[in-house]
């Protein structure tokens, strides 16, 4: 690069240059700003769509902390319509399916379990979904569905989960010794209902 | 000079020159963005810090909820600092990834919805109404902003749609439960034998050569470790305290110079107008709520009523129905501008707007109840106690220096400092580092009594503060280091110990065997007993909550494995008294969940169902743990040997 000789070829230069890359300069800013600003958009769309979603949960939880039944189901509906893919739609499933279960309706207390199994993208709800709809089919004597549903679980913090629910089918279809293995390793992994594991163990020989 | 560097200033040179100095300007403060702190970082989950800072605070607030909760029982040393600051962390990991895959999973708490919340708590409310001066004390109080207390809450909220999403929606099937009542109530008859080991051992006595390698074998079991004891000076405010001599004149002089502290402040009532303005606002809000008030105080003076106006523009939803009325006001207790206004005003008159964190107020003051002055006598009893606790305070600080330096300049004797305090020093009984009894437990005489300097060089010890504001001094008069209890002194218990085990060996080889027996079907347990002429007890049935049989015979009982028709199952335990026992549980009745009735039912299924919750919460926490990338620095793990 060299020197320029007077104030008035600098000024020239600069023009010069302005001419040649004026326009991509301006693209590029109004571009970047365009990006940024589509961005931070979408941020705030996902934050307020969030909000909305916790803000009906919230609604929904009320009801089924009422024990309502019916506003439940409605509000429920709702929001597993606009925020399907949200965990809020899962939670709200999960809720559901225990409202309907205890309401007497296994079948659709299943289809809600089922429909988190498929639907959830969080792999810690969806197995979490996977043993509830295992233990549901354990208590419709659905044992076929119940053993796959729990066949070859994954080491990790669900297996006793899975475990003692294979135990379960196990000892329903009369195979003791291979339910109190399935028990004594299911307890070992830590599983939700302890006690009773326990008692039934204990029940096998131990 | 100057017309150099202009000429130089040119060329591309220069232009690198301004690149250099332009980085540090567009980069400076970058971090603050970056949420990089300067903090030391104990721990990473998924990409979020830790910090040491928050680690020791938590460990900090771990030990005093634990002093809290333990009182006076309370000692630093029965927590080991490792295994504490362990679990501390461990905790602190839990928590985040939790929060980490909330954030991953968007779930949200709106401003609104929070501030909605804060506003429900009753701790902040007043008449039922939330008021803003309670909620503003409160978080103060709690060395908090509204910020970082507004950001808890909604962390606590979070979690707790975390909580009904997926712990209170577990359900109890229908399966579980009967399977849970049918154990839970199931009744096992059950029989027992008792074969005595202290018969079966008869009048066996150990030989004296017996008993010798037996003390040596374990001597270990009859060690006394190092202990001391000591003497020393206790100071406390009863020590001090007890002798002091109290006059009228004293008292009444004392009176006179804490007047202010025996007199009740002066309380005022008033009513106030808020228009809300945040702390931070920015010049326009600020402009736009100080007109506004202004235009209020105009509308007042012009004689329109203050009730009606609190009730139509007020932002204090705690005051604002009540016609601006927040009660009586003392000092401490309102923010400092509120307060010095409230205390400038006379009776009915308006002041002029003043502005605190809340916004603007427009203050009355309705009516003034004087604190007055209690008269002397009246306050006798308080004035006294108060006189006796600062004398007290005055004179242990003085004598404790005393002590200090009396114990300092005669390092090898306690005596100088008693006969100046005129005190008789105390002598303890041996104690180990597990500490004594009473003054002598704490963990801070045990390190002075057993320090070099007091224990090796025969020194007195330096100014022990213990709590309540006592001090000692302390010098080991007596020292013994760990040894072995001598044979003599053991004797009689080694042969005690010896005579049991034996017994215990005896009845348990016998019981085993006879088990074998039993578990093959040769022989029944009445038969045995028979035989044996062991004593067989009448066969009950027995709960799990039982207590007709010992707790260990009924557990053992209900360890047994389901008996098959005709068939009893039988097991053996031996008890600590050196007995063994064989059972025998012959038939099972198993609980029956279609007797309970409905409310029963109802409630059992919901217990059963929490706890599933619960434990399924924990599951994915442990779950979700195993899944995230956690990183302890490595000076956090020599910290806390991780």
């Amino acid at each position: 690069m060299s020197t320029y000789q007077t104030e008035e070829e600098q000024v020239e230069a600069i023009k010069k240059w302005w001419k040649e890359n004026g326009k991509s300069v301006i693209g590029g800013i109004v571009l970047g700003l365009v990006v940024v600003g589509g961005g931070k958009g979408w941020l705030e769309y996902q934050r307020v769509q969030a909000e909305n979603a916790s803000a009906s949960f919230e609604g929904f939880s009320q009801a089924a902390y009422n024990g309502d039944l019916e506003a439940a189901e409605q509000r429920g509906k709702i929001l597993l319509d606009e925020y399907k893919g949200s965990a809020y739609a899962m939670f709200t499933a999960l809720e559901l399916a225990q409202l309907q279960y205890q309401s007497g309706n296994k079948d659709k207390a299943r289809v809600q379990l089922q429909w988190v199994l498929d639907n959830a993208k969080q792999e810690a709800i969806s197995q979490l979904a996977k043993i509830r709809l295992a233990r549901l089919m354990l208590d419709m004597q659905a044992y076929d569905e119940a053993f796959d549903l729990t066949a070859n679980p994954a080491e990790d913090a669900y297996q006793g989960e899975f475990l003692s629910i294979q135990g379960e089918v196990k000892l329903a279809r009369g195979d003791r010794e291979a339910a109190r293995t399935a028990f004594s390793r299911a307890l070992e992994k830590g599983v939700s209902n302890p006690s009773l594991i326990r008692m039934k163990l204990m029940e096998l020989g131990g | 000079m100057l017309l150099a560097i202009r000429e130089r200033a040119q060329g591309w040179f220069a232009w690198l020159i301004v690149g250099f100095i332009t980085i540090p300007f567009a980069l400076w403060g970058i971090q603050s963005y970056l949420g990089v702190s300067g903090d030391p970082v104990a721990v990473t989950v998924d990409g979020s810090e830790i910090t040491q800072r928050q680690v020791e605070r938590q460990v900090r607030e771990f030990r005093d909820r634990l002093r809290e909760q333990m009182g006076k029982a309370y000692r630093p040393e029965l927590f080991d600092d490792q295994l504490l600051r362990q679990q501390v962390i461990e905790q602190m990991i839990n928590e985040r990834v939790l929060a980490e895959t909330a954030d991953d999973w968007n779930l949200r708490i709106s401003d609104d919805f929070v501030r909605q919340y804060i506003q429900s708590i009753p701790y902040f409310q007043n008449n039922g109404k939330f008021n803003a001066q309670a909620y503003n004390t409160a978080v103060r109080n709690q060395g908090m902003t509204q910020r970082s207390f507004e950001d808890s809450v909604r962390q606590d909220l979070v979690m707790q749609q975390m909580r009904n999403g997926i712990a209170v929606s577990a359900i109890a099937t229908d399966f579980e439960l009967s399977e849970s009542i049918r154990l839970r109530d199931q009744e096992r008859e059950t029989s027992y034998l008792t074969i005595s080991g202290k018969e079966l051992a008869g009048d066996f006595q150990p030989s004296d050569e017996e008993i010798k390698n037996y003390y040596e074998e374990h001597a270990q079991a009859y060690m006394v470790p190092e202990r001391v004891k000591v003497e020393y000076i206790l100071l406390s405010p009863e020590v001090v305290g007890a002798g002091l001599e109290v006059t009228d004149e004293k008292l009444r002089a004392y009176y006179e110079q804490h007047k202010d502290e025996f007199q009740a402040p002066e309380e005022r009532r008033v009513r106030h107008i808020l228009i809300q303005v945040a702390e931070n606002a920015d010049d326009a809000a600020v402009e736009a709520a100080k007109a506004k008030i202004e235009d209020i105080a105009k509308r007042l003076e012009n004689g329109e009523n203050f009730e009606v106006l609190a009730k139509e523009f007020s932002d204090d939803p705690g005051s604002r129905d009540q016609g601006g009325d927040v009660g009586w006001v003392s000092p401490g207790l309102m923010a400092k501008a509120f307060e010095d206004e409230a205390y400038s005003l006379e009776v009915d008159t308006l002041g002029k707007p003043v502005r605190t964190p809340f916004g603007f107020h427009l203050l009355e003051v309705t009516e003034i109840k004087s604190g007055g002055e209690g008269s002397f006598d009246a306050l006798y009893d308080k004035i006294e106690t108060a006189y006796r606790r600062n004398e007290a305070e005055q004179l242990l600080f003085d004598q404790a220096e005393q002590l200090a330096d009396l114990s300092y300049e005669t390092p090898d004797s306690l005596v100088p400092a008693a006969e100046v305090l005129q005190l008789e020093p105390q002598q303890s009984d041996w104690f180990d580092r597990r500490g004594g009894k009473g003054i002598l437990a704490s963990a801070k005489v045990v390190a002075a009594a057993f320090s070099e300097d007091v224990l090796l060089e025969n020194h007195n010890s330096e100014l022990i503060e213990l709590e309540d504001d006592q001090v000692l001094v302390l010098r080991v008069v007596e020292h013994e280091a760990e040894h072995l209890q001598a044979f003599d002194e053991v004797k009689e218990k080694i042969i005690a110990t010896m005579k049991r085990e034996k017994a215990s060996h005896l009845a348990k080889a016998r019981g085993e065997e006879s088990l074998q027996a039993l578990q093959t079907g040769a022989v029944s347990l009445a038969q045995l007993a028979r035989e044996q002429g062991w004593k067989l007890g009448q066969a009950t049935k027995i709960k799990r909550n039982s207590t007709t049989l010992p707790a260990v015979i009924r557990d053992a009982a209900f360890g047994l494995a389901r008996p098959e028709p005709g068939k009893p199952s039988v097991g053996g335990v031996a008890l600590g008294d050196g007995d063994y026992v064989l059972l025998a549980v012959s038939k099972i009745l198993d609980g029956d969940p279609s007797k309970l009735d409905e409310a029963v039912r109802k409630v059992a299924r919901e217990q059963l169902a929490r706890a599933k919750g619960d434990a399924q919460f924990n599951l994915m926490g442990k779950y979700l743990r195993k899944h995230a990338d956690i990183e302890i620095a490595t000076d956090t793990e020599a910290a806390t040997g991780y």
